[in-house]
């Protein structure tokens, strides 16, 4: 069997376990659901006024819940790793350390796709916007670039934290200012695709930020994710 | 690349220290496992063993010194996991997942061809066959001590590595674990156990670290009888 096969057979068995996990318990989906759509609607009860632009307040709510309840599903979902010392039967396998990375990745972002099927439509019916298949699919990518840029920088931070007493507080103070691009990227990008003439030249340029962004980060991830967790 | 662990015959603590932050949990430790036979680390509370046990499962570095698997030239730590099996204080499964679940996990981690098949031989051979399908957070202390090891088990490993597995056993539930050990022995493993219960100690055991405060008190490379080896830790620890 190849290294990329390995890999991605560990990745997978990795993710599969978490699904397995949550459908027995429920409470990374329930937890960040709830807390995306209350940020929805507080967003919209308190800034959607007539006198700004909603398809701006709507990108800008929209990736203020992701992030909120992204920050909710990852603590979680690490604290399930540390509870009974999981982690360290983890590490103690011979699969490779990327492949750890990678099967909590596609945990934590799978977890964060189904809550975006709940918060998006949240965010056209309480911001009143209307979405065409051109947008549809343009926004589909901008979600899909920066959720993933979110969970791996979420991985390695909340992998790094495990030890530390105060990691939930940590957590939401260390991952802010490093997913800022992230975050920048995202409502620039959602603004551009959700304003009455979009600008598909914003769009392609933060889109490929976010891109390049993910690239950048996935690369430094997988080469520091094992001195993370070694003590 | 293939998951299958590197084989040693032999693994070694040379000069060993570790240090967290500024408490020196382990100074100058030196220990060679050997095959066929079980080593066993005694001493008093916070004297190092949990740790010269992690530094041996290669899930903490020392400081300073080395630890050695076989005589490789080149030694990544890596290509020797897939051969350590290592039941520590917890079971280190996942609560919401059935003792199944939780093994077939495991053992598709460890490459293992027919992850359910292996699972099922060990929930058997630990007598969980009954309780496999419930989830592990409704199981007792006992059994999750016995999944536990069953969990580090999984990858058929070379290095077992046992800390305080008779924690919360009943007597069948002990009998079990000895023939574990022991298995493990005749089959020329290595096996590094730590065990506060002395007449467990000397009837698993065919070498003794006893480490006090961090440092080597004494070595003993000898199975002793309980009666003495009671004697010589009262000795050397008080």
């Amino acid at each position: 069997m190849n290294e990329v096969a390995t890999i991605l057979k560990g990745a997978f068995a990795i993710a599969q376990k978490d699904w397995q996990t949550e459908f027995r318990s429920k409470e990374i989906l329930l937890t960040m659901g709830f807390f995306g759509l209350l940020i929805v609607l507080i967003s919209a009860f308190a800034f959607y006024r007539g006198d700004l632009p909603a398809y701006a307040l709507a990108a800008g709510s929209l990736w203020v819940a992701i992030a909120y309840s992204g920050t909710l599903g990852l603590g979680r979902a690490f604290e399930r790793e540390r509870e009974g010392d999981c982690i360290r039967a983890l590490l103690l396998s011979p699969m490779p350390r990327q492949a750890i990375f990678l099967g909590k990745l596609l945990g934590i972002v799978s977890f964060m796709f189904v809550v975006e099927l709940v918060v998006v439509p949240a965010v056209v019916i309480f911001f009143n916007q209307s979405l065409e298949f051109t947008q549809l699919w343009r926004l589909g990518v901008i979600m899909g670039l920066g959720t993933f840029g979110y969970g791996v920088v979420g991985t390695a931070l909340a992998a790094s934290l495990l030890r530390a007493r105060t990691r939930d507080v940590l957590l939401a103070i260390v991952i802010y200012p490093v997913i800022v691009p992230v975050i920048m990227g995202g409502v620039k990008a959602t603004t551009a695709i959700l304003q009455p003439e979009m600008s598909v030249s914003d769009f392609e340029l933060w889109a490929r930020i976010l891109f390049t962004f993910d690239v950048v980060f996935i690369v430094v991830s997988f080469w520091i994710f094992e001195p993370l967790l070694i003590d | 690349m293939n998951l299958a662990a590197a084989d040693f015959d032999s693994a070694k603590a040379i000069s060993v220290s570790k240090i967290y932050g500024r408490h020196r949990a382990l100074a100058n430790v030196s220990l060679t496992l050997s095959p066929g036979k079980t080593a066993v680390l005694l001493g008093p509370n916070g004297s190092g063993k949990t740790t010269l046990l992690m530094l041996f499962s290669t899930l903490s570095r020392p400081t300073s010194g080395q630890i050695i698997f076989g005589d490789a030239a080149e030694q990544r730590a890596g290509d020797f996991r897939g051969a350590i099996g290592l039941l520590s204080h917890s079971s280190m499964t996942y609560a919401e997942l059935t003792a199944l679940e939780n093994l077939s996990f495991f053992a598709k981690l460890y490459g293992v061809t027919q992850p359910q098949s292996r699972a099922e031989e060990l929930l058997e051979r630990f007598d969980l066959m009954q309780s496999m399908t419930r989830p592990v957070n409704t199981f007792s202390r006992g059994m999750l001590q016995r999944l536990g090891l069953a969990r580090a088990l999984i990858g058929s490993p070379r290095l077992l590595l046992l800390d305080e597995p008779f924690t919360g056993l009943d007597r069948a539930s002990t009998q079990i674990v000895m023939d574990v050990v022991n298995e493990h022995k005749a089959k020329d493993g290595l096996t590094l156990v730590i065990s506060h219960d002395l007449n467990v100690a000397a009837e698993l055991g065919d070498e003794f670290l006893i480490l006090k405060r961090g440092k080597q008190a004494l070595y003993l490379e000898h199975s002793v009888p309980a009666g003495e080896l009671r004697e010589t830790y009262a000795e050397v620890t008080a």
